[in-house]
């Protein structure tokens, strides 16, 4: 299947004040035509940043040091300012996760919808415009939209305006949809509206979809391939069902040890991943998940894992526990010995 | 909004009332009158005088008689220059004052506005550290030095203005500088940070990844927003400028309100003092109740009620 986007050894680097930020540390990886990639990790992980990276996005501090994203088969990385702003917004679009402080207040949002179908056809005439602008919003299903077309977005509710904020993305019918947690700042009934539309939207415009969150129950209502991320790397790539049926990567294992059930026994406590993300300012040289780790050994605060690529290509993970490569005489239970000597 | 309106006004004699009793008020406390002499004056002329002007009375009949002056706008006669008024001062002042003020204030916004966009725009660069300078310059040294400064080199030693007087133009040119620098630099400073602070919104992101050009972004998602702290603070600016700095107009020989406001203090002219703080207070009153509309038209989320 041909690739909407390719990322290739991607490295991003925040320079701030307090020091240099690796936020992504080498990431590769495809999403391909059509289809709706979930992007999971916790805050920190780099899988916001890596996407912001895609359309350059990152702000004053933040930098691509190295690394490729190819889209369609041109570097994004590379292209101009002004080639640049066509992709923007017309090729590949972007959701971003809080729908009030993303949409301008002084703006009504028929305007700022209306805007992003200009800043691509200058061509188009107002009423066309308007016209469209009317069609997007009853799309994203705002009822009454003709009325509301002239509100303001503090006139609206969360998700109404995330809803605005899809139709805006979605106004010149873009190659790839980004949405960067877009129903974490919603209610959880609002949450599942939002991606029954997305949902609907995908199957009749077929726009790939990159969906990040931390959420890996809102990827499995919407995701066919998921990437995890961690420390600024992926750890696992996986086709959904199984990701859930066996994860390799011990990170995936814990995520999913941590979701809760509703038809769980009430005996059995949800089982949270001890300790907390690494500070990025100061990467480890070795695994990121190392010192959360249950199976960590000596090689895994070394050395980063190699990626390996499991079931015909369709899985990969990085971790020493799957490489043949790991050292034989390495102390499992490293983690667990209070000295922490190497045998 | 008619309601709110009503509101406003009604709210805004009640501060006017206060900010008259509390003048009058504190002047009466202080001590001496506006006949206390270094050379005593005979007793049965002071009572004279204060019959004549009825300071005799007990402070409340004279407090409610100034307040029913004040409603027919008479602000009174002066105490220490027979003949005259207060209206008087504040006629003759005012034009003088009003023109160096709105000359200011037109100067002000023109040229503080562009150098905080313009600092902001060059953040950490040497556009925005030189502007950023000068602003800081211009607030922290006083409007006498720059006037000092400026009468010394433009009109002293190069003569392209005039040192006094506002019978021609140029004789505007270094009052309006004077009297503007510490606004410009304030209001750029505000306006610099402002911008700042917009330009890390998550909106302005959201412009960026709709592919709009950076000129756009500027002038279309972030300006609007940016001058909604600077419209603030200008209501107050207005009315600063507008009623005259006794600085500045003493320096250049204007005959503006600024020099009456001062020596009325210093010389017990209970009239005067009162006339002029008063028209000071419902200036600025007034000002502000227009910036408060003002901001209706540009900030859909404050509605009034």
């Amino acid at each position: 299947m041909q690739h909407v986007l390719d990322i290739r050894s991607l490295h991003v680097t925040f320079h701030t004040g307090g020091g240099d930020i690796p936020a992504v540390r080498g990431v590769n990886l495809h999403v391909a035509k059509g289809e709706c990639l979930g992007v999971v990790g916790e805050s920190g992980s780099g899988k916001s940043v890596t996407f912001l990276s895609v359309l350059r996005l990152l702000g004053p501090t933040g930098k691509i040091e190295t690394g490729q994203v190819d889209f369609l088969g041109r570097d994004l990385t590379r292209m101009k300012p002004a080639q640049l702003r066509q992709v923007r917004g017309g090729r590949i679009a972007m959701v971003f996760q809080d729908p009030m402080s993303s949409l301008n207040p002084l703006l009504p949002v028929g305007d700022q919808v209306g805007e992003m179908l200009w800043a691509h056809d200058k061509r188009l005439s107002k009423a066309d415009r308007d016209a469209r602008v009317l069609e997007l919003l009853r799309m994203v299903r705002i009822p009454e939209a003709e009325k509301r077309l002239r509100g303001y977005p503090h006139e609206f509710s969360g998700g109404m305006r995330q809803r605005v904020m899809i139709a805006m993305a979605l106004a010149c019918k873009p190659d790839l949809l980004i949405a960067d947690e877009p129903t974490t700042a919603l209610d959880v009934s609002i949450q599942h509206q939002i991606l029954k539309l997305l949902r609907a939207l995908q199957a009749e415009m077929g726009t790939g979809i990159v969906f990040i969150t931390h959420d890996l129950g809102v990827i499995a209502q919407l995701c066919s391939r998921v990437i995890v991320m961690y420390g600024g790397l992926v750890m696992e790539e996986a086709p959904i069902a199984e990701l859930f049926a066996s994860p390799l990567h011990p990170y995936t294992q814990g995520l999913l040890a941590s979701i809760p059930s509703i038809r769980q026994d009430k005996a059995r406590r949800l089982c949270p991943i001890p300790g907390s993300p690494p500070d990025m300012s100061r990467p480890p040289a070795g695994c990121p998940f190392a010192p959360r780790c249950p199976h960590v050994r000596v090689i895994c605060t070394e050395r980063q894992a190699p990626c390996l690529v499991f079931s015909g290509g369709a899985r990969r993970c990085a971790c020493w526990l799957h490489s043949p490569d790991a050292p034989a005489d390495d102390n499992p239970f490293y983690g667990l010995a209070q000295g922490g000597e190497r045998p | 909004m008619r309601a709110y309106i009503l509101k406003r006004l009604l709210m805004m004699l009640v501060t006017l009332l206060l900010v008259t009793l509390l003048t009058f008020t504190l002047m009466h406390v202080v001590p001496g009158g506006p006949f206390t002499r270094d050379k005593q004056l005979p007793p049965s002329v002071l009572e004279a005088l204060e019959k004549k002007y009825h300071l005799d009375d007990p402070l409340p009949k004279q407090f409610l008689d100034y307040l029913s002056g004040l409603l027919r706008f008479d602000l009174g006669p002066s105490f220490k220059y027979t003949g005259k008024t207060v209206n008087d001062f504040i006629e003759s002042g005012f034009p003088y004052s009003g023109k160096l003020g709105l000359l200011t204030l037109v100067f002000v916004l023109l040229a503080s506005i562009p150098m905080g966009i313009l600092a902001a725009l060059k953040n950490g660069r040497w556009q925005d550290m030189l502007l950023m300078g000068l602003a800081t310059l211009g607030v922290t040294i006083p409007s006498f030095v720059i006037a000092t400064g400026l009468l010394y080199v433009a009109a002293f030693r190069l003569g392209w203005v005039p040192t006094f007087g506002v019978e021609k133009w140029q004789g505007y040119i270094l009052p309006v500088l004077a009297l503007g620098g510490y606004s410009i630099s304030f209001l750029a400073r505000l306006m610099r940070s402002s911008l700042l602070e917009v330009m890390g919104q998550d909106y302005i992101r959201t412009a960026r990844a709709k592919g709009l050009t950076e000129t756009r972004v500027i002038v279309r998602h972030a300006l609007r927003n940016a001058l909604i702290p600077v419209v603030t603070v200008l209501g107050p600016t207005v009315a600063g400028l507008l009623t005259g700095s006794f600085v500045i107009e003493k320096i250049f020989a204007i005959p503006g309100m600024g020099a009456h406001f001062v020596n009325s203090v210093t010389q017990r002219d209970y009239t005067t003092i009162m006339g002029m703080t008063v028209f000071y207070a419902a200036f600025l009153i007034s000002m502000v109740f227009l910036v408060d509309l003002f901001y209706c038209l540009i900030d859909p989320r404050i509605q009034y009620k």
